[in-house]
């Protein structure tokens, strides 16, 4: 599911809470940095060595300094981080979205789908639920007036959140393949921070800038990806494994590299 | 006192209870070895916390000390996301 764009009612209603937004950044900052640190820390074998006080004040320290210090900077212009993470990620709808043409030619060509369908089911499944929550009460706040606090409130508060919810498991679908490889703070910060982007209050100038960029954006995903896949397809790939460098070129297109095993 | 929320407080103030929270989180780390040696943790944290003392002075004397980290900080919160999604990029056009 792509996240909404900024063309909807976010050009007319504001964030409700106001400061959503800015904390969503914020704290999506926060837990991609925890999420380095602590990753780095692994990665270099001394997370295990580490005294509980010094992972509390070494690890964490360390974590929460790089966050006061990058919050004073971006405090000067959220609107830019933001704009950056919307901008980032809609380049990578665009090269996501040159998988459903793989589908359909795979579906095409085998009748059948790879990936795991019954999880991809369960997220639109769970998506399409959520939005129809919000579409529900936002329809009720239409035809039978305030719920809460007001008509124009209502419909922000609504707008706000469930976007929010929905940009938050958008952007963890997107990344799910990568999430093994990094951990869930890098992942879920990246996907609060896109969260807060999508519905920060930028003005009508930015929201215009935003909005013809990440158009820009979706399009140089989707081509560069549709340039790396449909390239290989015609010219070939390389005959070799790219785990074990088996030598590929005796086989007949083979799914799996018979020597190690990987994908090819 | 602060009483607003984290995000309206003056970057001058973040900025610097962030350079000293930064040492004090590479300190303990850098005195790690310490604790290794021998060194009771007390002390080490001792160690951690008179070297955090100097990165405040360091903060407020040292226009250099203070920028570096604030640009570090800002780096890796560029680079971050872009290498998370460079790499599910990767993954996307490999599979």
């Amino acid at each position: 599911m792509t996240i909404v764009w900024p063309l909807q009612a976010g050009w007319v209603l504001d964030p409700l809470p106001p400061d959503l937004p800015i904390w969503l950044l914020s704290l999506g900052l926060e837990a991609m940095f925890i999420g380095a640190v602590v990753k780095a820390t692994k990665q270099s074998g001394l997370w295990g060595e580490l005294a509980t006080f010094q992972r509390l004040f070494g690890v964490f320290g360390l974590a929460v300094g790089y966050f006061f210090s990058a919050l004073a900077l971006l405090s000067t212009s959220y609107a830019a981080y933001a704009a950056y993470l919307f901008l980032l990620f809609r380049t990578l709808e665009g090269a996501a979205a040159v998988q459903i043409y793989q589908r359909v030619l795979e579906f095409i060509k085998k009748g059948t789908v790879s990936g795991n369908v019954r999880s991809r089911l369960r997220y639109h499944l769970v998506t399409v639920f959520i939005a129809g929550v919000g579409l529900y009460l936002a329809i009720k706040v239409l035809t039978n007036g305030s719920i809460y606090r007001g008509f124009w409130t209502d419909l922000s508060l609504i707008y706000t959140i469930f976007v929010s919810v929905l940009t938050f498991l958008a952007v963890r679908w997107r990344l799910r393949h990568v999430t093994s490889d990094y951990n869930v703070g890098i992942v879920s910060g990246i996907a609060l921070g896109v969260a807060g982007a999508q519905v920060y209050g930028f003005t009508l100038a930015e929201n215009l800038l935003v909005f013809v960029g990440g158009s820009i954006c979706y399009s140089l995903g989707f081509w560069v990806a549709a340039g790396f896949v449909f390239g290989i397809r015609l010219f070939g790939g390389s005959s070799e494994c790219s785990s074990c460098s088996k030598d590929l070129s005796d086989y007949d297109n083979p799914s799996f590299c018979p020597q190690c095993g990987a994908k090819t | 006192m602060m009483v607003e929320p984290i995000i309206h407080w003056d970057p001058a103030r973040l900025r610097q209870i962030g350079s000293v929270l930064a040492v004090v989180g590479v300190a303990t780390l850098a005195t790690k070895p310490l604790t290794d040696l021998g060194m009771s943790n007390r002390a080490a944290l001792v160690v951690a916390g008179s070297l955090a003392v100097m990165a405040h002075y360091a903060y407020r004397t040292n226009y250099l000390f203070r920028e570096s980290l604030s640009l570090l900080s800002a780096i890796l919160a560029v680079v971050l996301p872009l290498l998370v999604c460079l790499h599910a990029f990767r993954v996307m056009v490999d599979t």
